[in-house]
């Protein structure tokens, strides 16, 4: 009787050891994990959007580099043709799943913005709106990496957003607003949009290019070669998709379940810090995998006498 | 007796040779008829119609994939041709064909904003086996030259400046690892460092390890 009550807590131990959690299993369906990917590879079928307000100058080539599909615009039209495009350019890198490092204008729509200037380029789209327009051109799964993202699924704002919802942040909408058709059904969308099960102010963390080991320099430049685009100097990247790379347990994510609180939170400083740098320790992680050190080599003018003397011999023979 | 019996079994032997000739015969008359135990039951649809849907014995299968919705084998090109082609029937690979757009209404010109180009040429330095070299000249000022030199002048010269330059050159065989230098990277001095990023700096004389924080972007 001792013996089995042993073996039991034994399996139930193991059983919640090897658990996997919805958001492991949303996140190796929508990014498969693979520990020995390519540093160009990381991003494969992977789009991301930035608001350009979030993002630092040649962003986009550092996300290029690393194999995303990266579109920085203040205009929702322009990125969605954007995706469309890479999608019949690129079927072989397909997006499938689409990040956007966006606001979430405390939960009142996705927008996009140059700056916080009234008079900005700046443009609105709702979350029904996207998945239509996307959802034709293959992409599968939306991460939604914004402010109170949870709120864009109120089902009052889900196809049509409401310009007059008396949010400060809600600016003019320049560039116009995008909202789903009046006959979108959005229980026949196959896309699976994803939120960050605690609403909360994401926060995004610019860094340096430098700031990464030589043979990451090298493995992303070496990208940006092929890419035909210019090597990046920084970036900028958010505490939740540097939780999604590394698979940081204590990330969560829900889908379709909208809540109505607004949230002022701020995640710690510390916590983007200790992120970040776990971040650029695993890209040079993969980036060693791929550049193993070389080792050290005979002189070329040493093989070209030996191979000379080679040469000769088999000439005399 | 014993001839009687010998008679009597003659004429039994004849008799049954008589019948025997006469079943014969028989058969052979009836052999030209078709069989009548086969023909009637394929009017309408025989027992081995596991498969088919119809009386006809016309193969009407497929028509639900096993994991896909059911519009997706309708709208498969060339479906038609793989059925009537006399392949396995219902072996066919499923092709997903992208519905055509109808609710989009960009323009749909617009192209990304990254460059689309494939073109993959700087893979190539990073095989090179070449052999660099680097010759470095250090000019040496050896006497400043007066403060105020006229040109065009007739007068001799009072620049005595001479750079005997101590040339150093130096022939380094190139190694693979040297040949894939990264300096874009460091020398980026294209774009405006806007970001406030620093890194982990150490203090060697004190050993004190001092973290600076990066620009933090609020997504509200």
């Amino acid at each position: 009787m001792r013996r089995l009550s042993f073996i039991l807590i034994a399996l139930t131990f193991a059983a919640h050891v090897y658990a996997i959690t919805p958001t492991q299993y949303l996140l190796a369906k929508a990014w498969p994990y693979d520990t020995k990917v390519k540093v160009s590879d990381i991003g494969r079928g992977v789009g991301i959007v930035f608001s350009p307000d979030l993002s630092v100058p040649g962003n986009c080539r550092f996300y290029q580099s690393l194999g995303f599909a990266c579109f920085e615009e203040p205009d929702w039209d322009t990125v969605l043709s954007g995706i469309r495009t890479y999608n019949i350019l690129y079927p072989e890198r397909a997006i499938r799943t689409l990040i956007l490092e966006t606001h979430g204008t405390n939960g009142n729509g996705l927008k996009l913005q140059n700056s916080y200037d009234p008079a900005a380029d700046r443009s609105y789209i709702s979350v029904g709106a996207l998945q239509e327009h996307v959802e034709p051109d293959g992409v599968r799964y939306i991460v939604i990496s914004a402010c109170n993202s949870r709120r864009l699924l109120r089902s009052a704002i889900y196809k049509t957003l409401d310009p007059y919802n008396g949010d400060k942040l809600f600016l003019p909408a320049t560039l116009g607003i995008i909202n789903a058709s009046q006959d979108w059904d959005p229980s026949r969308s196959r896309i699976v949009v994803a939120t960050p099960a605690t609403s909360h102010i994401e926060q995004t963390l610019a860094g340096a290019v430098k700031e990464l080991s030589p043979t990451t320099r090298r493995a992303i430049t070496v990208s940006a070669r092929s890419l035909g685009i210019q090597p990046p100097a920084q970036f900028a990247v958010s505490e939740m998709f540097m939780q999604m790379v590394l698979r940081d347990p204590s990330l969560e994510l829900a889908t379709g379940e909208s809540i109505d609180v607004l949230s002022r939170d701020l995640t710690p400083e510390s916590r983007g810090e200790k992120l970040f740098h776990s971040f650029v320790k695993y890209v040079n992680q993969l980036s060693a995998k791929e550049y193993p050190a070389a080792k050290k080599r005979t002189p070329v003018t040493k093989r070209a006498a030996k191979t000379g003397t080679a040469k000769s011999v088999l000439a005399r023979k | 007796m014993r001839n009687t019996i010998l008679t009597l079994g003659s004429a039994l032997l004849l008799t049954l040779g008589t019948y025997a000739c006469k079943s014969s015969d028989q058969s052979s008359v009836n052999n030209g008829t078709p069989a009548s135990a086969t023909v009637s039951q394929n009017t309408t649809g025989d027992v081995n119609t596991a498969g088919l849907n119809n009386s006809t014995g016309a193969y009407s299968g497929g028509s639900a994939m096993p994991s896909g919705p059911a519009n997706v084998s309708a709208e498969t090109p060339g479906e038609q041709n793989q059925v009537t082609s006399g392949n396995r029937v219902g072996g066919k690979e499923l092709v997903q064909a992208a519905p055509s757009d109808t609710s989009y209404a960009g323009t749909g010109q617009t192209l990304i904003t990254s460059s689309g180009s494939r073109t993959a040429s700087s893979n190539v330095p990073v095989t090179t086996n070449t052999t660099s070299t680097t010759t470095y000249s250090t000019p040496t000022v050896v006497q400043t030259a007066p403060a105020t030199v006229a040109p065009n002048t007739d007068t001799t010269a009072t620049i005595t400046t001479t750079t005997p330059s101590t040339t150093a050159e130096v022939t380094t065989p190139t190694v693979i690892e040297n040949t894939t230098t990264t300096t874009p990277m460091t020398s980026s001095t294209q774009e405006s460092t806007t970001s406030t990023t620093t890194t982990t700096t150490t203090d060697t004389s004190t050993n004190n390890t001092t973290t600076h924080t990066h620009r933090r972007m609020h997504k509200d």
